[in-house]
């Protein structure tokens, strides 16, 4: 076997992952990592595979209780009772509740501490779910570089689990770390591991290669392949979907992607929201009677808005770049101060109470951001949510002098990415299951903000994509002087440190890339969709925006 | 709405709560919640969390629940989704046993012995998970310290928590069942029809309390609906499949329809049938160990363990309650201590890697016979230590060898009605009881076994005293007079009283329904009804072995 990249060295050891578990573990059983040492002995004792000569050992690691009640069981049930009573009387020497230290890590925010944390409910329980939560949390918290040694040593402990390949692949790929994502389903399959996995991410490195036709042929055998288990499948099905459609789409085949994307959106997602309930919600909330507030003190606190796909993550890592700047991405504050108010408005109440209640739901909003604030050189605080555009009405009574930064792309390439994206599930995201569901959504947003902030207004920065990704500087200066700040050089290394951070909108890949990879923008080769009814909407904002509609052909 | 629910009997005055569980969860729960047993409390506060059934009113009564770990988490996700920080940091720093320690008591519960302590384990660990199969468990556990009503104290409780979930019904079932209370079984299957729940497992209650009854078409008549194709598609009803199998057999037999009873019993052992389990490992075993060339070893030194054995069905049970109720006898049931022996020299023959082992090797073996029964002893003031597995006969051959001054008690009973009687019966699968799945297999166990004891033992060997079912069924004191005397203990009136003592002890064979019962129910012999059934050439050996007992065949 050739030699693996350096973060990938340890999974050598899946070269003797066929050998009975005794001899596949040996050599993690005095491992100096605790997961790894624990994690094997655990599989022993599960697989009843402990040798006489090894009970001293697992007596005296009783005190991980991951061991102490697989040891437990395995003396009892061959009527060691002796040693099984030595394993009981071991007092644990890890935190007594690793339930109760993920509560508190949650509470502070702390992806450090979370992640302690299902380190320890690992060694207390030895549950594969704590290796994969520790993996998304470190991904999340620092981006995928220390996340792939967890997953790895996931995939170690559990070399015949496809959940744990998935992790280890997933990473790479959604890294585009395409040369080692090749070096893993190559040892996979000269392990003879994983067939159905590696085949899937097999196709992603063929058409990160620049071979869609390759990646059609992997994933049309994968097709016709079993799959091992339903999560298993169920887990790569929406990539295999991606996939085709951004390989068919990478041929040229615009209509025929056009479809792959409609199977991808088709996917069952579960029970399906009304799409009528978001706007119900909006409008309920902009109806609101707000009596006049005290001026909002928290100038310093902006928000970040525009619709999804127009660029705003570039933006806010670019921003988030600079040392006076804490970005903080879509948080719940709206969320939060709607629950309160759900519950805190009263019928009949005077207005000194109304005014009360709405001064504590502006504290909650403002709670919610600062309970994530851990920067300690920002004074400005900005917080991101594309879709909060359609708060506008609500947000302008509670927060009347609260000022935006408002992205703008083409309204055809927005509603396009929308539709072609696979977003997580929520009320919104939902119209972007069909290509007419996301111009609806995009024209009820625009006309709730337009509705409320004209393109003049002093309280809004607008800015384009285009010319933040043609004129950087000068669109960053421009933005940096709205929040009156100075310019700083780190906002030129956005790019860089996005790699370090974890992947919380389906943006990320590209702004990865930096700025090398232009202005995006693919709504002309998709112009059959642009000419139907449904896209009418669109175009009155494109002219708004004074964007081009004319098809390739005129 | 539905009319007020009566409850009769005491012992099911939990299931009151069904009084209000057509109004749906939020009523249910919030009033289940203020009940006096903190498990069924905690039950509801989980039930209410999970249903996002909490109102902001209920917090404060919500946070001492919070102890227990199970509310703890839920509440905290609750508050967390709330948006109330403050409330899930004040849960988040709450003290409160955690599963760990649920966990550890379970264990030393276990090594002890203690199965009142066993129960309470179990039960905190539904505190600490909120998972109802730990409340199964301990209805097991209670049954071995307080019989069946300590156990339906038990499994009454996850009926109440979960009332639209039928899995906690089959632990109920089997309590009522097997301790054959009628009253009981209608007046639970009344409870659930009067509230339109579990219609079809209702049935099944009442069809069996007619059966106890003795109105044997009443239960048939209630089971015409069950067919077996209705039970098959209804996964709520799949686990009763064998139960109604019997329940059919039994009625049939009831009504004198023999040949329909047994393709009802031979249907029974088609369902019952362990796919997992090798018949032919229980005659592999014995001829193994009958081989094996132990070296003449030392007398043994104790001399308080009498072994009982026989073959199953033949009043083994019954005479082993009888003698636990002399205040100097203890008894152990079907328990592993031969085994763990068994297994020791299993391990130094395998370590060895051949069977020529040192006698040193054998007598730490049987060293560890009498630890492990040792191990077992809970009855202050017992000399004597009666070992009770029938169906170790079959190893005479090797128990001569490892035993050499071993005392017997070896219960005879009619050839016959032994063989029907195993094949009539459910046992719990292991490779002996495989053998019951029909008359000529159970007669050709039967026949080995019989012929490998009696290859070492004749009907006038002084180590074996010789107890005739029928003597211990119709001259009761007699008998035992005679088994006392051989055990050279004095009588005691206790051994008069063993039916009353039975009732109080868990179910570890299925004889126990019928020792329960006490002398009154005669002797049992139906093989006359199914003479057909022993016409085959495979049960000629028993009509060999009856003359030999001088039982009537004709």
């Amino acid at each position: 076997m050739s030699s693996l990249s350096p973060a990938l060295a340890e999974l050598a050891i899946l070269s003797s992952a066929r050998l009975a578990a005794s001899d596949y573990y040996a050599p993690l059983l005095d491992s100096d990592d605790d997961v790894l040492k624990i994690g094997a002995w655990c599989a022993l004792l599960d697989r009843e595979q402990v040798k006489v000569e090894q009970y001293r050992r697992v007596v005296q690691l009783a005190a991980y209780g991951a061991v102490q009640r697989r040891a437990f069981r395995f003396f009892q049930s061959n009527w060691e009772h002796d040693l099984a009573a030595e394993v009981a009387a071991k007092v644990t020497t890890l935190p007594s509740s690793a339930r109760a230290l993920t509560m508190r890590a949650e509470l502070a925010f702390d992806d450090i501490a979370a992640i302690e944390a299902q380190r320890y409910r690992f060694l207390a329980t030895g549950r594969f779910d704590a290796l994969v939560t520790m993996v998304n949390r470190q991904e999340i918290a620092a981006g995928w570089r220390p996340a792939l040694p967890l997953a790895i040593k996931a995939l170690i402990l559990n070399p015949h689990d496809p959940i744990a390949a998935s992790l280890v692949l997933d990473l790479l790929y959604q890294a585009r770390e395409t040369a080692m994502l090749h070096e893993v389903i190559d040892l996979l399959k000269q392990a003879g591991l994983h067939p159905y996995v590696t085949l899937a991410y097999a196709a992603a490195v063929n058409l990160a290669q620049g071979n869609p036709r390759a990646a059609i042929k992997a994933l049309a055998q994968l097709d016709a392949m079993r799959p091992p288990r339903p999560d298993v499948f169920a887990r790569l099905q929406p990539l295999a979907l991606q996939l085709n459609a951004e390989a068919i789409e990478a041929l040229g085949d615009y209509p025929r992607a056009y479809n792959a994307y409609v199977a991808l959106n088709r996917l069952d997602h579960g029970k399906l929201v009304s799409l009528d309930d978001f706007r119900d919600v909006i409008l309920a909330a902009a109806a609101r009677v707000v009596p006049a507030l005290l001026p909002d003190a928290n100038s310093n606190h902006l928000v970040m808005t525009g619709f999804p796909r127009s660029g705003t993550t570039l933006l806010e890592n670019a921003l988030a770049a600079h040392p006076r700047i804490e970005t903080f991405e879509e948080i719940p504050a709206t969320a939060s101060m709607e629950m309160y108010l759900h519950s805190a408005l009263r019928q009949g109440a005077s207005e000194a109470q109304t005014v009360t209640t709405y001064l504590n739901a502006r504290e909650r909003y403002y709670d919610e951001e600062m309970r994530r604030h851990r920067k300690p050189s920002a004074t400005i605080f900005i917080d991101k949510l594309p879709m909060r555009s359609a708060e506008a009405g609500s947000m302008a009574k509670l927060f009347p002098d609260k000022r935006y930064i408002f992205s703008i792309r083409h309204p055809f390439d927005v509603v396009l990415s929308c539709f072609k994206q696979n977003f997580g599930r929520n009320i919104a995201m939902e119209h972007f299951r069909s290509f007419e569901g996301a111009v609806k959504l995009y024209d009820f947003t625009m006309r709730q903000w337009f509705g409320v902030y004209g393109l003049d207004d002093p309280r809004v920065h607008y800015l384009r994509y285009d010319a933040l990704v043609t004129e950087f500087e000068t669109s960053m200066r421009a933005t940096l002087e709205f929040l009156g700040l100075a310019w700083d050089n780190n906002v030129f290394n956005f790019a860089s440190a996005a790699n370090d951070r974890g992947v919380k909108t389906p943006s990320y890949q590209k702004v990865r890339q930096g700025l090398g990879l232009g202005v995006q923008t693919q709504w002309r080769n998709y112009e059959f969709l642009f000419q139907s009814d449904a896209a009418r909407p669109l175009y009155h904002w494109a002219e708004f925006f004074g964007y081009p509609t004319e098809p390739r052909s005129s | 709405m539905a009319p007020p629910l009566s409850i009769k009997s005491d012992l099911l005055r939990p299931l009151a709560s069904f009084g209000v569980v057509a109004q749906g969860a939020a009523v249910y729960y919030r009033e289940l919640r203020n009940s006096k047993d903190p498990i069924i409390a905690a039950g509801a506060w989980c039930n209410l969390l999970d249903g996002r059934l909490v109102s902001p009113a209920m917090a404060d009564e919500l946070l001492p629940f919070c102890r227990f770990a199970a509310v703890r988490a839920r509440a905290f996700r609750h508050f967390q989704t709330m948006y109330e920080h403050e409330s899930a940091t004040r849960i988040a720093n709450m003290g409160g046993a955690s599963r760990e320690d649920a966990e550890r008591a379970a264990m030393l519960a276990e090594l002890g012995g203690d199965a009142a302590a066993a129960a309470l384990a179990a039960g905190d660990l539904f505190l600490a998970s909120g998972d109802l199969s730990h409340l199964e468990t301990a209805s097991q556990k209670a049954e071995a310290v307080a019989g069946w009503r300590g156990a339906l104290e038990w499994a009454l409780r996850p009926v109440v928590i979960a009332p639209l979930n039928p899995l906690p019904l089959q632990r109920l079932y089997v309590v009522l069942e097997s301790s054959g209370q009628a009253d009981l079984l209608d007046e639970v299957a009344s409870i659930f029809l009067s509230r339109n729940l579990h219609l079809p497992i209702a049935q099944i209650f009442a069809a069996t309390a007619a059966l106890t009854r003795g109105d044997a078409a009443s239960c048939l008549a209630k089971l015409k609906p069950l067919d077996d194709a209705k039970v098959m598609a209804n996964k709520a009803l799949v686990p009763y499949l064998g139960h109604i199998r019997s329940l059919r057999a039994q009625a049939e037999e009831k009504l004198k329809h023999y040949q329909a009873a047994y393709a009802g019993y031979l249907a029974l052992n088609a369902a019952d049938r362990a796919a997992d389990v090798n018949p032919e490992d229980f005659f592999r075993g014995i001829v193994a160990r009958g081989r094996l060339a132990v070296p003449a070893l030392p007398p043994e030194r104790r001399h308080d363990v009498v072994q009982m054995l026989g073959f199953p069905r033949s009043g083994t049970t019954l005479l082993e309650n009888a003698l636990n109720a002399h205040p100097m006898i203890e008894t152990f049931e079907e328990i592993s201590a031969l085994n763990v022996a068994i297994d020791r020299i299993e391990r130094a023959i395998m370590g060895k890697g051949n069977a020529d082992l040192p006698a040193e090797a054998y007598l730490e073996a049987r060293a560890r016979y009498y630890s492990e029964i040792d191990l077992l002893r809970r009855k202050a003031g017992a000399s004597l230590l009666i070992d009770k597995m029938p169906i170790r006969s079959a190893d005479a051959t090797f128990l001569g060898k490892l035993f050499p001054n071993w005392l017997y008690i070896f219960s005879i009973r009619h050839p016959y009605d032994v063989v029907l009687s195993c094949f009539k019966q459910r046992f719990l699968p292991n490779p002996a009881m495989e053998n019951f799945r029909s008359i000529d297999q159970a007669a050709r166990a039967y026949d080995f076994t019989l012929t490998e004891w009696f290859k070492h033992h004749s009907m006038d060997d002084a180590k074996v005293h010789y107890v005739r079912y029928d003597d211990l069924v119709t001259d009761f004191e007699p008998a035992m007079r005679g088994v006392l005397g051989y055990l050279e203990l004095d009588w005691n009136n206790s051994v008069l009283d063993f039916s009353k003592s039975a009732e109080n002890r868990a179910a570890v064979t299925p004889s126990y329904h019928k020792v329960r019962q006490g002398l009154s129910i005669g002797v049992q012999t139906q093989w006359r009804n199914y003479r057909f059934a022993f016409e085959s050439e495979a049960t000629k050996p028993l009509k060999n072995w009856a003359e030999f007992f001088g039982y009537p065949t004709e």
